[in-house]
């Protein structure tokens, strides 16, 4: 096993499950350390980082996609973390971040409300009511983030590998499970599981240089990487743009070959004229 | 040791897991049977008791009590066949019938539907399209179904213990994880949670024998159970039955004290309806 997800609800007891793991197996237990290590990178700050991760989306927002160049950064970061190490990550989203990447075990931990407000009380000094306020928001909130980046249930589980449901299970004992599952195979690092890694942390950091880039608008290009064949596809503004990104990419060291299928898109009045 | 119920989607590959389960740990690997079984034990017809099971809500039938009467058997049943520990039960709503006892480990098995369909598709020899559409209506039903009986979300996680995704984890993997959990302190077999389950077993087994016996149609009641001591509460219509109620619990197995609290009352229907005498 390479790389554990946990995705928790606040105060759910994620946060220990996963700093067990990573004891037990002597794996790096990360969570706020991805948006430290993005936010020195890309020089931007790390509340911004925060707020992308987990600000409810707003009304307008589908139309600027603003956010969209953040988790471009964060997306990069993790999964340059996790290229050669071990890691459990049981910071935000680590299920969706690390979409596709191979030998990724992501765990879900659920837990009742009792428990969870309990939790809460204690930990933050927060009277039952506000406990249980606290929770419903956050809750609230990741659900409609979710659903908003990613269009999926939070909730569903079938976004997980497995889902742990500490009610009855202690965390050591939930820990112990996951612990020995991880030694068993096809969640070892293997030849193919390295390159297809490779080649996801070079287009999620040529993704994350292009979404830097002020001078070019749209963002949303796809970035694809085999080997050192480097695929860009999408719809810019301008010849310009276009060349903007091809040469973004010719410059990274490890990039052998470009296969560019950008499109430009055409004026609008010559659209309406056709 | 422990007892485990498994519960999953049609064609998610839950009976092969719980099979597989079984046989490693040496359990027994039971699901229709208890069906069989709660209609031998108490005469009622193994149609009606699958239907009860499985089939969704009709319209009217929040007026009748037909499939509450169906479920206290089934339930009788598979308390009866889980008393014994060392079982795992498949078959439906296990994790719902069951609620309460504390060596019981809940999991539920989900695949995504390519993998689901894919199954339906090789097993039942359907089309593409006809699997689709089969998995699809048993979902739907499984959902209304628990909806209606327990007013619970059945996809909702936190009913079970574990949650075991195969798109990813192969068979083997997923055995391993149940079996684990089998030897956490948390789900053994203590002597008190043996007696709640005998508890279980043996009200639930009265009250069946109650409601499923040919002379008595006006009980409404409840059964609890101590250690042997059972106590009996509710309503019925009439003096004779009555007495049949306290007849059956007195002479059902592992009774040892009854206690009743049956009260006569005739409603007024019954003065005039069929029930008249």
């Amino acid at each position: 096993m390479a790389i554990i997800t946990i995705s928790r609800g606040t105060f759910s007891g994620g946060q220990k499950l996963a700093e067990c793991i990573a004891a037990k197996l002597g794996y790096r237990c990360i969570s706020r350390e991805v948006l430290v290590e993005t936010a020195k990178e890309f020089d931007v700050s790390e509340e911004k980082l925060l707020e992308a991760l987990t600000k409810k989306p707003w009304l307008l927002e589908r139309l600027t996609r603003a956010r969209d160049r953040y988790l471009a950064y964060i997306r990069a970061t993790l999964l340059k973390e996790v290229k050669d190490e071990n890691v459990v990550y049981h910071g935000y989203a680590g299920h969706l971040l690390l979409k596709d990447a191979p030998h990724v075990f992501r765990i879900k931990v659920i837990a009742n409300m009792e428990f969870r407000i309990k939790n809460a009380m204690e930990r933050n000094n927060l009277s039952r009511e506000e406990a249980l306020q606290y929770i419903r928001e956050v809750d609230e909130g990741r659900a409609r983030w979710t659903r908003f980046i990613y269009d999926v249930d939070w909730n569903d589980p079938n976004l997980y590998d497995l889902v742990v449901n500490l009610d009855q299970i202690a965390i050591e004992s939930a820990c112990e499970v996951v612990c020995h599952l991880s030694g068993m195979e096809g969640y070892q690092r293997s030849d193919l599981s390295r390159k297809v890694i490779a080649d996801m942390v070079l287009a999620s950091h040529l993704k994350a240089l292009i979404a830097a880039d002020s001078n070019i608008s749209d963002r949303r290009v796809e970035v694809v990487a085999d080997g050192g064949v480097v695929t860009v596809s999408g719809t810019v503004e301008s010849i310009a743009e276009a060349d903007r990104i091809r040469n973004i990419v010719r410059m990274e060291p490890g990039v052998a070959e470009i296969d560019s299928r950008l499109r430009v898109r055409l004026p609008v009045w010559l659209v309406g004229g056709v | 040791m422990a007892i485990i119920t498994i519960s999953r989607g049609t064609f998610s590959g839950g009976a092969d897991l719980a099979k597989w389960v079984a046989e490693k740990l040496g359990y027994r690997c039971i699901a229709r049977e208890v069906l069989t079984e709660a209609a031998k034990q108490y005469g009622a017809d193994e149609e009606g008791l699958q239907k009860a099971l499985m089939e969704k809500p009709g319209f009217i039938e929040r007026l009748s009590s037909e499939r509450t009467r169906y479920l206290t058997l089934i339930q009788a049943a598979l308390c009866n066949a889980m008393k014994d520990d060392r079982v795992v039960y498949h078959g439906h709503a296990g994790h719902l019938l069951l609620t309460g006892v504390p060596h019981l480990i809940r999991v539920r098995v989900i695949a995504n539907m390519d993998l689901r369909i894919a199954s339906a598709m090789h097993r039942q020899k359907l089309s593409r399209q006809q699997a689709i559409e089969y998995i699809r209506k048993m979902d739907d039903a499984r959902a209304k179904w628990t909806k209606f009986l327990y007013h619970v979300d059945w996809q909702d996680p936190l009913l079970y213990d574990l949650v075991i995704n195969l798109d990813n984890f192969s068979l083997s993997v997923a055995c391993e994880v149940v079996c684990a959990a089998t030897k956490l302190e948390v789900f053994q077999t203590s002597p008190e949670s043996q007696k709640l389950m005998d508890d279980l077993a043996l009200s639930t087994d009265v009250k069946a024998r109650i409601i499923s016996d040919p002379g008595i149609k006006t009980a409404e009641v409840e059964v609890a159970a101590d250690d042997g001591i059972v106590t009996v509460s509710g309503t019925v219509g009439f003096q004779e039955e009555l007495n049949r109620v306290n007849e059956i619990a007195r002479n059902a197995p592992d009774v040892r004290v009854l206690k009743s609290d049956v009260r006569v009352e005739t409603h007024w229907a019954l003065t005039q309806g069929r029930y008249a005498r």
